[in-house]
């Protein structure tokens, strides 16, 4: 199972991987080589052998197995394919990070070993998420000699198999921060008879020729093991045994003339010295080239002021460039390891090339640092420690995921979704799946409304079109994606896409989203077309109107942008006297209603309520008693005698649990499927239970159910639609758990539920209640509500501007009149079916909202620059993902590019209201977003990927 | 110096021997009733008598079933509750300082530093807390030995329960040393030991009787068990030839260190944090006393468990029982309830009292409860685990216990009751009757000796004077 998780988790992993795992699985019950991982990438850096393309690691054991193009991937190893963009490098090797160490007691204590103070237990993350695999572990700082180096890796649960090497370089240094002399005399206090008063403490060198004179007494010591009292106890064993270990010496030096000295001092004694910081090293480039004494760059900490006077030495960042030219051996280390692949861009300056920095912080740290047989590297036997990237890691790659020991150590998804999770369960949205981060670079970034940015990146992020631009931000872990141009979802103004067949005219009333299904196979492939937002309109017309609905086919939750967006009227002009009735008494009435409405709400915001009287008051404490009884609070108000009694009777039972019902369930499986759960919140009505259910084994997507709880039998009936067809739920509760089926089609779940959480507590009943009272029992004086009428509603709408009318109207006196209708009642149509426009185009500019065109004609060019926006449509179902091939073929007859592309996205979306979430590149928008290999909405141009709400819409099996 | 020595190596017959000199009065019986009976080591007991002869628990049972001595002397009634106490399993309070300067001083001993009449002692026993272990504080590297008391009496020798019990050590770093130098002292303690014991080793082949005359010089007598040589006992390292040296012409400085080595003596190895636990468990590994180690560990150090309970040692949680932390993956904060922690791992382990005698173990206990480990495990922390730890014959109540009993008004562990009467090894120690301060503070009784202050006179009171 968890191979099956891990191998739909990889991105991209597609069709390979299933194929893989088809093999596993069709291969007889033989154990598959558990141990075995093979990763992919579009490149692999090895450092050490070059760049391999398209190439495959293998790992078992947690070591590199093999490395190269077309390995064969033994039967049954897990693969992890992270694409053709992914670029997989050594993990960063940090030849210098603290670990909490102080400065030690003594200017020599080659016996501290770093390895006492470091903090095993310490969180990996932000190494792992910097792609730092292995670092130095400093003993001590500001001293000649701090004490004993190790390496180790950054992450891992066994203490021992983390130390790469306990011993690896002895660490000192000789610049102004080691100079920094205690005293002769520290004397302990207070003194007693057990303590002495002190031993005098060696001085520690202030100069720099001190501190190389120290260094060649300490030389001298480690040859004859004579221990000298002013150096303290054990420097000289110590010594002896740092010579023995054949370590070398990590000295930090600054200066030019410390450089210098460090790297005659190592020339003169032939002792094995690196030179560590090395920030002005530039001069001494030739000495240490001459001298053989390689060096480790520590990016000085920058962001700080550097002072004015004229040898203040602000940071020179291009001096890794000047010494590899000069022929020295250049690793480069940051003050904060975290931050060890930024620092190193930096430290490219001066022309230092993508893989040689890249080097000098991975194979070349590891060579000095003696680990080099471990990591550093991509190459057989080495450890699989290593690091996957959105690009070149000195280019713009970001840590997508790291790799140690050949285990998954960091997947960022993985966390992005934890952390969602645990967001989402907060809101009570834990069922939504999870959208990845995506940086879309493009030659071309179409925005929708005319706009190009040329070249452009946009950012898609949870869902959202998060920022375009020519240079977007670049989150960890976002996923880049080249291409030659992006341009919006494509919106189909008139669809019938989701009606499946239907030609039914629905009431103006019904509510259009009980028949919305979230994305099949078909949703999938018109969106992969292009074709992501589509507005759903009936196949027939009424005489009361007809609703329609915008929404997303393919997406699988947020579908529904608006509903009704568009109420459709016929003007009906073959026969005069009655052209245009439906619509004017429609119209009329819709003033009626609307003028009703704003006098209330005119009359309600004079009215004072009066202050409430004390009677009142009492009612309501008891009210609030009744609220403990839930459903109760529900019943008949006026029959209260019933009710007392009712609750008397009930109250027994209840006792325990008011409300038994609503709230997050997980239900197990009787028949051994997978765990499924369900969330019931209360209805609009008493008993009324809504809610939705997750099962992979009934449907594919998030089922939404209605239905009702029966309190006296404790039965729970809903439904709902599901991918897979209707999905009935029942189930009765004994003992505060669910036994029930769930059923669809042929698939029957036996299961038992327990209740997770209860999201819905019966306090939030109490917020709505009031209001219900209120109505029930108006107090004196107060303005009478008129009735809601859902039918009402939308018309009433549509004067406020707020909803879209639709007329279908086709000749030029038609066209005039229904205009002028319309505008006595101050609204701007959008006709559908205006055949006579043109003629008119110049009178009705201005006066209507726009037109909706089956297809570009040699008229729409014309409708456009008189400045009545334009939306194409379809009228079909799947027959949809042609659209955008009928405005390429309207621009070959003639009609400009983009006047086209405005008609299918930004003035589509702006004219039916949808553009608050669709029809642009646009900040805050839903993501969206077509990528296309050439100009968009030309005849050879192919849709190469597309994302809608942030998810990209893979083609089905 | 003679008394002292003996002090040191028979703690348990001078202890014996001490108890029937500082406390004459547990001759007599001693009969505690009571409504309820909290044994801590099977059934509760409704209205049962506890008898008490010569310091321990004689017999315990249902009132009526149980033989009265015929001299009656006794406590309590229906209304209280009996329960065995608590015992402190680790505290460094009650001492004049709890910490030396020195590094490395295992020849100290807590006992020149213990004030009787400490208010902690009083408020223990207000608290119903029976024995406490008295250790040094953590600004050590090796610290100095220990002892376990009872908190009353007013010289050291009449508190004393156990004379030299433990030796503290930290792996935290002293004040003024970073983790590797604390690292490198504590290991150095060793090393300078064995040198030290080759050293003289080493001279005594070379020039026979020089330790002995050393140690005559020094003024140390060599006589009896001092003055034989014996073979070095310790299981990870050993001095060859070490037998050749009288005991008594050691080093005083060495040797508490060496009864270490051996396995003799028992440490109290402190770790603030988890990377703390590696080092202590190493050091007491490569030294042979880890079967003699308890650690003292505070709630932070919990992804060290794992460690500890490899290791199979015993842990004194120190202070708050929640380790609180930000989860790198989510930034959400995420609490650590300790004491779960180690009750999964199947850690043994005792509670220590928070800050002050106010969050003493009573309500340690109840605030383990309120956070989710089960009552009975958290009143075992605080009784039969730190005296199972500790070795003590005290923390239940059943026959050939020590006669420590808590006389409750309520519960043990509720807010509202409190301790009427306290005895410790048969001796009535304390009753709240007679607690001054006590009564007022919570009655607002006038000490004696004390006059009310004069009422200040309010503005009011003047212009009435008007």
């Amino acid at each position: 199972m968890k191979l099956i998780q891990r191998i739909l988790r990889a991105p991209l992993a597609g069709a390979s991987a299933l194929a893989v795992l088809g093999t596993v699985l069709g291969a007889s019950g033989q154990p598959a080589p558990a141990d075995v991982v093979a990763i992919k990438a579009g490149t692999i850096l090895t450092v050490e052998n070059g760049t391999i393309e398209n190439g495959t690691i293998l790992v078992s054991d947690g070591r590199i197995q093999a490395i190269g193009v077309d390995l064969a991937v033994p039967f049954g190893a897990k693969v992890e394919d992270y694409g053709p963009d992914a670029v997989i490098a050594p993990g960063f090797v940090s030849a210098y990070s603290d670990g909490g160490a102080r400065a030690g007691r003594r200017a020599a204590e080659p016996r501290l070993n770093a390895l006492d103070a470091y903090d095993f237990y310490r969180e990996s993350y932000s190494y792992l998420r910097a792609g730092v695999t292995s670092t130095y572990v400093i003993p001590g700082r500001s001293r000649l000699i701090a004490g004993q180096g190790a390496v180790v890796k950054t992450f891992g649960d066994d203490k021992e198999a983390r130390i790469l090497k306990r011993f690896a370089a002895l660490s000192g240094a000789i610049d102004s921060s080691a100079r920094n002399t205690p005293g002769y005399w520290d004397p302990p206090i207070p003194a007693t008879v057990d303590v002495g008063i002190g031993y005098a403490m060696a001085q520690l060198p202030k100069t720099t020729m001190g501190a190389i004179l120290g260094l060649e007494e300490l030389v001298a010591m480690s040859k004859s093991g004579v221990e000298d009292p002013a150096w303290g106890p054990d420097v000289a064993s110590g010594m002896k045994a740092a010579a023995q270990a054949k370590v070398p010496w990590l000295i930090g030096a600054i200066e030019e003339h410390e450089v210098r000295a460090l790297a005659e001092f190592a020339k003169a004694n032939k002792v094995p010295v690196i030179v560590d910081k090395a920030h002005a090293a530039k001069g001494a480039a030739k000495a240490l080239a001459d001298a053989g004494v390689p060096v480790i760059y520590r990016v000085p900490t920058w962001g700080r002021d550097y002072g004015k006077d004229e040898d203040a030495r602000w940071p020179d960042f291009s001096v890794p460039a000047a010494l590899t030219k000069a022929g020295v051996k250049v690793a480069i280390s940051s003050q904060s390891p975290t931050r060890i692949l930024f620092d190193a861009k930096v430290a490219s300056r001066g022309g230092l090339s993508k893989d040689a920095a890249l080097r000098a912080i991975t194979l070349t740290p590891a060579e000095l640092l003696g680990v080099a047989d471990r990591v550093g590297s991509l190459k057989a036997g080495k450890d699989a420690d290593f690091v996957v990237l959105t690009g070149h890691p000195l280019a713009g790659g970001s840590v997508v995921a790291t790799w140690m020991n050949g285990e998954l150590a960091l997947d960022p998804e993985e966390q992005a979704r934890v952390r969602r999770e645990t967001r989402e369960e907060e809101q009570e949205r834990a069922f939504r799946a999870p959208t990845k981060t995506y940086v879309i670079q493009a030659d071309e970034v179409h925005v929708g409304d005319g706009t190009v940015h040329a070249p452009g990146e946009v950012l898609l992020r949870g869902g959202k079109i998060a920022a375009v631009g020519r240079r977007v931000p670049r989150p960890a872990g976002a996923l880049t994606v080249k291409t030659k141009a992006v341009m919006p979802g494509i919106i189909d103004a008139r669809s019938f896409l989701g009606l499946e067949g239907s030609s039914r005219v629905p009431d103006l009333g019904f509510d259009l989203t009980q028949i919305i299904s979230p994305g099949d196979r078909v949703d999938q492939r018109v969106a992969l077309g292009g074709v992501t937002t589509v507005v759903m309109t009936p196949r027939g017309s009424s005489s009361k109107g007809s609703p329609s609905i915008a929404y997303k086919p393919a997406a699988d939750s947020s579908q529904v942008i608006s509903t009704p967006t568009t109420v459709e009227l016929s003007w009906g002009g073959s026969n005069l006297f009655t052209a245009g009735r439906v619509v004017e008494s429609a119209l009329a009435k819709a003033k009626e209603y609307k003028d009703k409405w704003d006098k209330y709400e005119a009359d309600m915001a004079k009215w004072t309520p009066p202050a409430p009287e004390i009677p009142r008051a009492k009612k309501k404490a008891t009210d609030e008693e009744s609220d403990e009884d839930g459903e109760e609070a529900k019943d008949d108000e006026s029959d209260k005698k019933k009710k007392k009694k009712k609750k008397k009777k009930k109250k027994g039972e209840e006792e325990l649990e008011p409300d038994p019902v609503t709230g997050r369930w997980i239900a197990d499986a009787e028949n051994g499927d997978a765990k499924f759960r369900f969330l019931l919140v209360p209805g609009k009505g008493s008993g009324d239970i809504e809610g939705n259910v997750r099962s992979a084994a009934v449907s594919s997507s998030l089922v939404d159910l209605t239905g009702s709880w029966n309190r006296e039998e404790r039965t729970l009936m809903a439904s709902g639609l599901g991918s897979n067809g209707w999905v009935q739920l029942e189930a009765k509760l004994e003992e505060g758990k669910f036994a029930g089926t769930l059923t669809a089609g042929s698939t029957k779940v036996d299961f038992t539920a327990e209740r997770k959480s209860k999201d819905y507590p019966v306090a939030k009943r109490t917020v709505k209640r009031p209001e219900k009272t209120e109505a029930a029992k108006p107090v004196k004086g107060q303005p009478k509500q008129p009735k809601l009428d859902p039918r009402m509603e939308p018309f009433k709408h549509i004067l406020e501007g707020k909803r879209v009318l639709v007329l279908s109207v086709s000749n030029a006196r038609d066209i005039l009149n229904a205009v002028n209708t319309c505008e006595k009642y101050g609204v701007k149509p959008v006709l559908y079916r205006a055949s006579g426009l043109y003629g008119v185009r110049s009178q009705v500019a201005g006066r209507i909202r726009g037109v909706l065109e089956s297809s570009g004609s040699e008229w729409t060019e014309g409708l456009q620059m008189e400045g009545i926006p334009v939306a194409f449509y379809t009228n079909r179902e799947e027959g949809a993902i042609d659209l955008p091939l009928m405005a390429a073929y309207a621009i070959d007859r003639g009609l400009s590019p983009d006047g086209a592309l405005r008609a299918l996205t930004a003035d589509t979306a702006a004219m039916l209201n949808l553009d608050h979430r669709v029809g642009r590149i646009a900040q805050g928008l839903d993501a969206d977003i077509l990528a296309l290999d050439g100009a968009p909405l030309m005849p050879e141009t192919s849709i190469t990927r597309a994302w809608v709400n942030g998810r990209e819409i893979t083609a089905h099996e | 110096m003679k008394f002292k020595d003996l002090l040191e190596f028979t703690p348990f017959a001078t202890g014996a021997l001490l108890t029937l000199m500082a406390l004459p009065a547990t001759a007599q019986n001693l009969v505690i009733k009571a409504g309820r009976i909290v044994t801590m080591t099977g059934d509760d007991i409704e209205n049962g008598v506890i008898v008490i002869e010569e310091g321990r628990i004689k017999a315990i049972g249902k009132e009526g079933e149980v033989k009265l001595p015929w001299s009656d002397n006794t406590i309590g009634g229906p209304d209280h509750v009996a329960f065995p106490g608590f015992v402190e399993a680790y505290s460094n309070r009650g001492m004049d300082r709890a910490n030396e300067n020195i590094d490395v001083a295992p020849f100290l001993d807590i006992r020149d530093s213990v004030d009787p009449v400490a208010y902690y002692f009083e408020d223990c026993l207000r608290s119903g807390i029976t024995t406490v272990n008295l250790q040094q504080g953590w600004n050590c590297v090796v610290g100095g030995k220990g002892m376990i008391v009872r908190p009353h009496g007013m010289t050291v020798e009449e508190m004393m329960v156990r004379p030299t019990y433990g030796l503290k050590m930290c792996a935290s770093p002293k004040s003024g040393k970073s983790r590797s130098t604390q690292a490198q002292a504590l290991r150095g303690a060793f090393t300078d030991l064995r040198l030290y014991l080759e050293d003289i080793v080493r001279k005594e082949r070379d020039q026979r009787g020089y330790a002995k005359r050393e140690a005559l010089f020094q003024g140390k007598d060599l006589d009896g068990e001092k003055a034989e040589g014996k073979a070095m006992g310790g299981s990870t390292w050993k001095v060859d030839g070490l037998e050749l040296i009288p005991r008594g012409a050691l080093d005083e400085k060495q040797a508490p260190l060496l009864r270490v080595v051996e396995g003799k003596q028992t440490v109290f190895f402190e770790c603030m944090e988890a990377m703390d636990i590696d080092l202590a468990l190493s050091v007491a590994k490569d030294n042979g006393f880890l079967d003699k180690t308890i650690l003292v560990v505070t709630a932070s150090c919990w992804r060290g468990y794992d460690a500890i309970a490899k290791a199979g040692v015993p842990v004194i949680l120190k202070g708050s029982l929640m380790a609180t932390e930000r989860d790198p993956y989510s930034g959400e904060e995420i609490e650590k309830f300790a004491p779960e922690v180690l009750a999964e791992k199947g850690i043994k382990f005792a509670l220590t009292s928070a800050n002050s005698t106010t969050k003493s173990l009573w309500f340690q206990a109840s605030t383990a409860i309120g956070m989710g480990l089960d009552r009975d495990a958290a009143l075992k922390a605080v009784t039969t685990a730190p005296a199972e730890i500790l070795g003590l014959k005290t923390g239940s109540l059943a026959p050939g216990q020590l006669g420590n009993v808590v006389l409750f008004t309520g519960d043990p562990l509720s807010m509202t009751s409190l301790v009427d009467h306290v005895v410790l090894e048969g001796k009535h120690a304390y009753d709240r009757s007679t607690d001054k301060r006590n009564q007022q503070l919570l009655d607002g009784a006038q000490p004696t000796g004390t006059e009310a202050a004069p009422e200040e006179k309010t503005d009011d009171d003047v212009n009435e004077d008007k």
